[in-house]
């Protein structure tokens, strides 16, 4: 039989922040007395579910939830560990240690960065530069310049993993702002990890651009992974003119071959 | 050296299907009771998939011994990925995983699953196994290592299978056991009557690169000592400057630790040279860089994804590394030096031709029909 309980008979122990307010229209529920949404109503009363355990009332209230608000949710269950599990494997994931580390370091920050970072769907392996801080305090400056539009979850993990690596690296915070909130913020956090790369790319770019290419072409030097070169765009609109850019693509590779100022870029001895 | 193994060692668990073996007898006797645990299935297990940090480094100071069920046998990982890498068509004898040392770099941080180190009791299941080939391979040049996943060495002091397999290959005299090591442990085994055909073998770096990066191994100096003992006895040995590690003073070290070998060992002592560069699965990265932080030479390493899936130095930086050891190697020798799990396209850049154009190495590097199934790494 269904019982009602007034809501000001209940406990708010699992108040995890949902990301959205609990519909108006909708009743709210609760388990044994623990309310399990509408945490801000005080009045009124809740509908207690039957279910087989309190895992199972929340999956039925909630059908989904996000990495961040089971983390946050997950943080109630910290003296029951069989219900965190529970909790977890309930919504998809396969709770390890590690798990464990990272929703330690994650429900640390505000909660107004854990919000963008989830509408950004940054997922557990996207936030595991994370476990290496000692002090994730240490990181505070970043997430304001994080939460911004301009930047993908792509953007946002590499970003992470950038400043984490270099801040383990004793690279001075003024050193990593430079460029901030910017698109160019990456590519200046990459010269920073990648120093030598960088300069070399940076100078064989700078090699490529002197190269008297066949007209209306676009060259310029490319990083694939652990290979660099060059990659040429060929634009042509008649037969003729794709003749004459093959004629002076063939002088551009004699040059190449002979021209001892190119030789560094293809070896670096 | 059992002394300080059994102290470096918290607990004993004990399969109970093991209790009876050799191996077991053994280890009762060396480690005390306040140790050892006797268990029915594995343990430690809390949760399946990729362990932590922290429980990675406890699983270093776990010792499992429980008999293997699958198959010990394997071609190496290398074989599998013929379309970016050039094989050497080594096998694998696989008699337990994780290791005691603690290398930066090792690429068991981002394979292995189980908290714990394992041995196998049931050694002679695994010499069954291979004593099931000679049929059809007993005349074949097999070449069989046992330290893929767990260093052959630095365990065997207290469970002896090297005695166990030099004998096995003492039948097998066509065939070549390598053991691989970061250790110095040879003195167990040095008594053995052999046939020449096992090739004890180190993975060397330079001293700065073992005091930065290959924690709790042996110096440079007990692993050529150790290889010098072997050497008197009859055993030939190979070198394996593998992961070459780049770092400040890398030509200076390397080029000092090639000086070093060269001259402490003689061409006809030597089975074989390899070089290879730092090389990991991706997701490596983070346990590595929360066990080790970025000072190490290895988590601040500029690396970037590859072909074959795993990440790497540049590739003409790989070709400069590569070309500065193997001229190394020629100026102080006439070592014949292999590349080990690389792209045909660091062959050509090294060598300016692929290892099955090559008169020392043709033979190693020919294909090999399927001879066993190829390993997970």
């Amino acid at each position: 039989m269904t019982r009602l309980i007034p809501i000001h008979n209940c406990q708010k122990n699992l108040d995890f922040n949902p990301e959205t307010p609990w519909t108006h229209s909708l009743p709210t529920y609760c388990f044994e007395n623990e309310l399990l949404c509408g945490f801000e109503r005080t009045e009124g009363v809740a509908i207690e579910l039957q279910t087989a355990g309190l895992i199972e009332a929340f999956k039925a209230v909630y059908p989904q939830l996000g990495f961040f608000e089971l983390a946050r949710l997950s943080k109630k269950f910290a003296s029951t560990p069989n219900l965190k599990k529970d909790l977890w494997s309930h919504y998809g994931y396969h709770w390890k240690e590690n798990l464990e580390v990272l929703i330690d370091e994650i429900v640390k920050l505000p909660l107004d960065t854990q919000r963008w970072l989830q509408q950004k769907k940054l997922a557990p392996q996207d936030l595991a530069p994370l476990r290496s801080l000692p002090q994730q305090e240490i990181l505070e400056w970043v997430w304001p310049l994080m939460m911004n539009p301009i930047f993908s979850k792509s953007d946002l993990s590499q970003i992470l993993e950038l400043v984490v690596e270099l801040t383990l690296m004793e690279v001075p915070r003024e050193k990593l702002v430079t460029g901030a909130s910017t698109p160019q913020w990456i590519k200046s956090l990459k010269q920073l990890r990648y120093p030598q790369t960088s300069s070399s790319d940076g100078l064989g770019d700078q090699k490529i651009r002197t190269i008297a290419w066949p007209l209306r072409s676009e060259a310029r030097w490319a990083r694939r992974g652990d290979l660099s070169g060059v990659e040429l765009k060929l634009f042509f609109s008649h037969p003729q003119e794709l003749k004459r850019s093959i004629e002076r693509l063939q002088q551009v590779c004699d040059d190449l071959q002979t021209n001892s100022a190119y030789e560094d870029l293809w070896s670096k001895n | 050296m059992v002394e300080k193994l059994v102290q470096s060692i918290d607990r004993l668990w004990i399969h109970n299907e093991s209790k009876d073996s050799e191996l077991i007898q053994r280890l009762v006797a060396l480690f005390p009771n306040n140790k050892i645990t006797f268990v029915d299935s594995q343990p430690l297990i809390e949760s399946s998939g990729e362990m932590s940090a922290r429980q990675y480094n406890q699983s270093k100071r776990e010792l499992f011994i429980t008999p293997f069920r699958g198959q010990f046998f394997k071609r190496c990982p290398g074989a599998s990925q013929k379309k970016t890498l050039t094989c050497c068509n080594y096998h694998i004898l696989n008699l337990g995983q994780q290791c005691n040392m603690n290398c930066s770099y090792c690429y068991l941080q981002s394979y292995l699953n189980t908290p714990v180190m394992t041995i196998y009791s049931n050694i002679e299941m695994a010499l069954a196994e291979l004593e099931e080939m000679t049929p059809s391979k007993g005349t074949m040049a097999l070449r069989v290592g046992t330290g893929e996943v767990i260093d052959s060495l630095s365990l065997d002091p207290l469970t002896l299978y090297s005695r166990r397999l030099i004998e096995f290959f003492n039948q097998h005299p066509n065939w070549v056991l390598e053991f691989k090591t970061k250790s110095a442990n040879v003195d167990q085994f040095l008594d053995c009557h052999h046939k020449g055909n096992t090739v004890v073998s180190w993975s060397i770096n330079p001293q700065a690169v073992i005091t930065h990066e290959e924690h709790g191994t042996a110096t440079l100096e007990e692993r050529l000592a150790a290889a010098e003992r072997c050497v008197q006895k009859g055993f030939p040995v190979a070198f394996h400057l593998d992961p070459m590690i780049y770092h400040p003073e890398w030509q200076n070290n390397y080029e000092n630790l090639i000086r070093e070998l060269t001259s402490r060992f003689k061409h006809k002592d030597l089975h074989g040279v390899t070089i290879g560069t730092l090389r990991f699965q991706p997701e490596q990265r983070h346990m590595m860089r929360e066990r080790f932080g970025m000072k190490s030479w290895v988590t601040q390493a500029e690396m970037f994804p590859s072909e074959s899936g795993k990440i790497r130095y540049d590739s003409q930086l790989r070709t400069t590394m590569f070309r500065f050891a193997v001229d190394t190697f020629k100026k102080y020798s006439d070592w014949p030096v292999s590349l080990c799990m690389e792209t045909p396209e660091s062959w050509i850049a090294t060598y300016d031709k692929m290892p099955s154009q090559m008169e020392e190495f043709k033979a190693t590097y020919r294909p090999l029909r399927a001879t066993a199934p190829t390993a997970t790494p």
